[in-house]
């Protein structure tokens, strides 16, 4: 609903599952963060975009999305999970990109 | 990502960076600096002047127990239905209402601040600016006939209850279209639904006489593109759906341990975002720094893993329940370390 830098279509997807890919990092405050894939079943566009359809072809699709992991509550299975503007672009265009594919 | 950009993110269930934190500082160059919010007021006609001291634009008269907190309203103008024939309600579409000069107390302490809409201009940069409402409906009929008398009236006079709250919601559609003017993201109103045991009403009665009203503000609101907060205090458990279904975007509670931040979770995660402290009338209270640490972590992971669905705020009016700034600190600082969201790159 609120338009604040852009309104624009983001894909989301639910987690069924994460694989921990074992590289880690430290952040500047000294969290330790790891290399985590995503695997998500698309389930639709995010509200602020209400009048977005999501082409049919995509509807159930299983992508990976690479994200760093900290806390616990990262981990959570069942819940949805959004694409980042471009990388939602490079699901519907088909062309997969570093931090999404499948 | 900036900060505007993050509040909504974490609303709208959209992958925020980080939790969202309100903190209102008493710093006269900036209160907001700390804060990925900033909270504005309206004030009062330029042509209204109380009749009698502690009386607010409404008609009420305040009693404030000693200026510490707001107190209480001890004579109602509509105590006699007879008394609205000639009621005048307050013109919520006065330009001057967001531009002058807001009086604020403190304690004993009373000074101006800038207006709305120059708080906006100074303030907010890239912040979620936040439209305040002040007391709402059950509240503001509650003061203008008595807490007992529109109780019994919802039930005994349904239909004069009716036309007042009409009346009530009325002067609130007209602040939500305003504050729309100003460029404010969201509005929120302050309605206490429930004490420290249950609503003050049946939960049908709230759906019956309550519910249409709240959908037709929060309506208001998203026409607007505008997202609809509700502070409500005590035990609203039994109409949190209702909210929802109203298509209410943010809850704001101060007691999150009454009504249980699990079940909160189980219920209603991910279907409405959260706008808490760490609970006021007890962790935050007499917890030590460790259990504060642990209660706010425990409501990011509960309430906030959901792509989004939390965002932390700290109360206010600190000095007027006693909280320890220690504590306060250390709610914040929680916030901040551990409220991290899962992200594209370290």
């Amino acid at each position: 609903m609120v338009e604040s830098q852009q309104e624009v279509r983001k894909l989301q997807g639910v987690v069924f599952d994460i694989e921990k890919t074992g590289e880690k990092k430290k952040d500047e405050e000294g969290n330790l963060w790891e290399k985590c894939i995503f695997n998500l079943e698309l389930s639709g566009f995010s509200k602020r975009t209400p009048n977005e359809v999501m082409p049919p072809k995509l509807k159930g699709k299983k992508v990976r999305l690479f994200r760093w992991c900290c806390f616990d509550w990262h981990y959570r299975l069942g819940v949805k999970k959004t694409l980042e503007p471009d990388e939602t672009e490079a699901v519907i265009k088909g062309e997969p990109t570093a931090s999404v594919y499948w | 990502m900036d900060r505007l950009e993050n509040v909504v993110r974490a609303i709208e269930f959209e992958s925020p960076e980080k939790v969202p934190v309100y903190r209102l500082l008493l710093n006269p160059d900036n209160p907001w600096i700390e804060s990925d919010f900033l909270e504005n007021f309206y004030t009062t006609s330029r042509d209204w002047k109380p009749s009698r001291e502690g009386e607010d634009e409404w008609g009420c008269k305040w009693d404030n127990l000693g200026g510490k907190t707001m107190g209480n309203v001890v004579i109602h103008p509509l105590s006699s239905w007879k008394k609205l024939e000639d009621y005048e309600f307050p013109d919520p579409y006065l330009e001057e209402r967001f531009k002058d000069p807001i009086s604020v107390s403190i304690g004993k302490a009373r000074f101006k601040i800038p207006g709305a809409r120059d708080q906006i201009s100074k303030w907010a940069e890239d912040r979620y600016v936040l439209g305040n409402l002040g007391i709402t409906l059950l509240q503001r009929l509650q003061f203008l006939r008595g807490a007992d008398a529109i109780l019994k009236d919802i039930y005994l006079e349904t239909e004069r209850a009716e036309e007042l709250a009409d009346k009530v919601t009325d002067f609130f559609l007209g602040i939500i279209e305003m504050w729309s003017s100003t460029g404010a993201h969201g509005v929120i109103a302050y309605d206490d639904f429930g004490t420290q045991e249950g609503l003050w009403l049946r939960p049908q009665m709230w759906r019956e006489f309550f519910k249409s009203r709240y959908r037709r503000m929060i309506k208001a609101a998203h026409d607007r593109r505008m997202h609809f907060f509700l502070h409500s205090c005590g035990y609203i458990y039994n109409i949190i759906g209702d909210l929802i279904e109203c298509g209410l975007d943010v809850l704001q509670l101060d007691q999150p341990e009454l009504l249980g931040v699990n079940r909160l979770g189980k219920d209603f995660g991910g279907r409405i975002c959260f706008f808490c402290v760490v609970d006021i009338q007890k962790t935050l209270q007499t917890g030590t720094r460790v259990e504060i640490e642990k209660a706010a972590k425990h409501m990011i992971e509960v309430l906030g893993s959901f792509d989004g669905g939390f965002m932390g705020r700290a109360y206010p009016q600190p000095e007027a329940i006693d909280l320890k700034p220690e504590n306060v600190d250390a709610m914040c600082n929680a916030f901040r370390k551990y409220g991290k969201y899962p992200r594209k790159r370290v």
